[in-house]
């Protein structure tokens, strides 16, 4: 059953075409990997999708409801939830009560909101830095913050904006183990990434952008040897020599 | 935190026995420091909870001031009552003023700049309008009783100031605890951040303007039948927009107890300040110095007395 479908999505800045007629389908339960190099339209499309901006044309149903038009709140309630690139953590707030924010999208009750914003903080592993304000926290645990406060939303498909970028090998190992443990509890993941070794590990599909076109959709075995891709990524010229 | 309660009850019951010391200079000092310290608790939870800095908060204590006069005046009508209305219609101005803020998105000064404007408009109206007295201001007549809210000596308006005061501080901290408390301050940290996390961010600023305007209100109705004068030049002024801020910027903003600190801190020499200023024939100038104050604070405060008092005393109250 698809849980997200995109159609025809298109949207302009100005004389720059950063979407171009990109459709697309994410199945219930599946890890999707966006991928392709900077300017490729990826958060444009996460920004669509989250209510940020509008596209010019194109359609985007979520759970067979229309999505287009929708505050990016409204969006969150209907259970699509997504991070940011660039981490917006509430700075002055304890990573505890950056969570609590959170999990009040499903829960009204204070007493119940604590609770769960404490095992989303143990599940993600910051349990000894609840009480810490987010301003004291290193990049891994903002990202891994960020996943907290967007897991506390009880989504049922989860939006990823390059968790991974600017973390080291370790780190982004612990990460994609915990992402793995994200999936296996049901959620349906959205990931845009640029480190190729999380793409690899965790998604079970790819989709390739290229200035606002989709140039390939696959499994990750095939994708990566795509020529179109690996121009997309290294250049005409590598392509040409490598033959 | 229990220790905590425990201590600000103490202090409450000491203010409860104060009056029994004082002479009316002194009491007269009291209601200042609880009326401006009520004052910067509304504005706080607008600015300080919100993160949208409002420099007209003067309009609401002016609204709520006329609106509870003129009630009085024409229909009879109770202040207590009046202070009620009086503030409901805050509630809406406020509203108004926060649908053409927030739904355009305008923040920072061009949100400061709206606020300003409508003051001043307010203050226009005023000072133009024949039935709120125009320039002369209202004045009115003394009818001492509860029902009028008009009492002879500070004693009743010591109580009622103070008995603001803590209504006050419940409201603030009930909100801090709450969802909707939870949800301002995520919009004043990052209103991206908080709108993607499922914050209705434009109903919640409207929330927080509403409840700021209607409480200010209250304390403009409470302060009319305290003067028996109301004029735009004192109620609605820039000048008292002012007064209102500095209070929680010296103690600190988004804090239940900042407002309190800073009352407590400078309403004194501000009193002081601006009597003898204006004895020795150079009024006004007072708002200079205050500007100053408010420099000096900034530099070295930037968040107000109250993280300073967390470091300080922080882990004898509050035990985790």
């Amino acid at each position: 059953m698809s849980l997200l479908r995109i159609d025809k999505i298109a949207k302009n800045f100005g004389g720059l075409r950063a979407l171009d007629n990109v459709s697309f389908e994410l199945r219930s339960g599946e890890i999707l990997a966006v991928i392709g190099p900077n300017g490729a339209g990826k958060t444009t499309l996460f920004n669509i999708l989250t209510g940020f901006i509008k596209p010019d044309t194109g359609a985007a149903l979520f759970q067979n409801q229309s999505l287009l038009g929708l505050k990016p709140h409204r969006i969150c309630q209907r259970g699509l939830v997504r991070t940011f690139q660039i981490v917006k953590p509430f700075l002055e707030l304890s990573v505890l009560e950056n969570v609590i924010v959170a999990a009040f999208n499903r829960l009204r009750n204070p007493k119940d909101a604590a609770q769960k914003a404490e095992e989303v903080i143990t599940f993600v592993g910051l349990a000894d830095k609840r009480r810490a304000l987010a301003n004291e926290l290193n990049l891994p645990n903002r990202k891994r913050l960020e996943l907290a406060r967007a897991l506390a939303t009880d989504p049922t498909l989860l939006m990823l904006d390059e968790v991974m970028a600017g973390i080291n090998p370790t780190e982004t190992d612990n990460l994609i183990g915990l992402i793995r443990e994200i999936h296996r509890g049901g959620k349906t993941i959205l990931l845009i990434e640029h480190v190729m070794r999380g793409v690899m590990a965790l998604s079970q599909r790819i989709l390739v952008l290229n200035f606002g076109k989709k140039i390939a959709e696959g499994v990750p075995g095939e994708v990566v040897k795509n020529p179109l891709v690996v121009e997309a990524y290294l250049g005409e010229e590598y392509c040409v020599a490598s033959r | 935190m229990k220790r905590l309660y425990l201590f600000l009850g103490v202090i409450f019951l000491v203010l409860l026995a104060l009056p029994g010391v004082l002479n009316n200079y002194w009491m007269e000092i009291f209601i200042l420091i609880f009326f401006y310290a009520y004052l910067g608790q509304c504005w706080n939870i607008l600015t300080g909870y919100t993160g949208n800095i409002s420099l007209g908060h003067a309009l609401y204590v002016g609204i709520g001031g006329y609106t509870a006069t003129r009630l009085a005046m024409v229909f009879g009508l109770s202040p207590w009552v009046g202070m009620l209305v009086g503030g409901l219609f805050a509630t809406g101005v406020g509203l108004v003023i926060g649908f053409l803020g927030f739904r355009f998105g305008l923040r920072g000064v061009y949100f400061v700049l709206i606020t300003i404007s409508f003051a001043e408009i307010g203050r226009l109206i005023a000072l133009h309008l024949e039935s709120l007295g125009s320039f002369m201001g209202l004045f009115i007549d003394f009818n001492p009783g509860f029902l009028n809210m008009q009492f002879r000596g500070n004693l009743p308006y010591y109580y009622i100031s103070l008995g603001l005061l803590v209504f006050s501080l419940i409201v603030v901290r009930t909100l801090e605890l709450s969802k909707t408390g939870r949800y301002l301050v995520a919009i004043r940290e990052d209103e991206e951040a908080a709108e993607s996390l499922g914050v209705n961010t434009f109903k919640y600023k409207m929330v927080a303007i509403g409840l700021s305007a209607f409480m200010t209100a209250l304390g403009g109705a409470f302060d009319a039948n305290r003067i028996f004068h109301l004029s735009p030049d004192r109620v609605m002024s820039m000048a008292l927009s002012i007064e209102i801020i500095l209070r929680p910027i010296i103690g600190g903003m988004g804090t239940v107890l900042g407002p309190v600190v800073g009352s407590f801190l400078i309403t004194l020499p501000a009193e002081w300040t601006r009597a003898y200023l204006s004895e020795v024939g150079r009024p006004g100038l007072h708002m200079v110095i205050y500007g100053f104050v408010l420099i000096f604070a900034v530099f070295f405060f930037p968040r107000g007395i109250m993280p300073l008092l967390n470091r300080k005393l922080g882990r004898f109250f509050i035990k985790e």
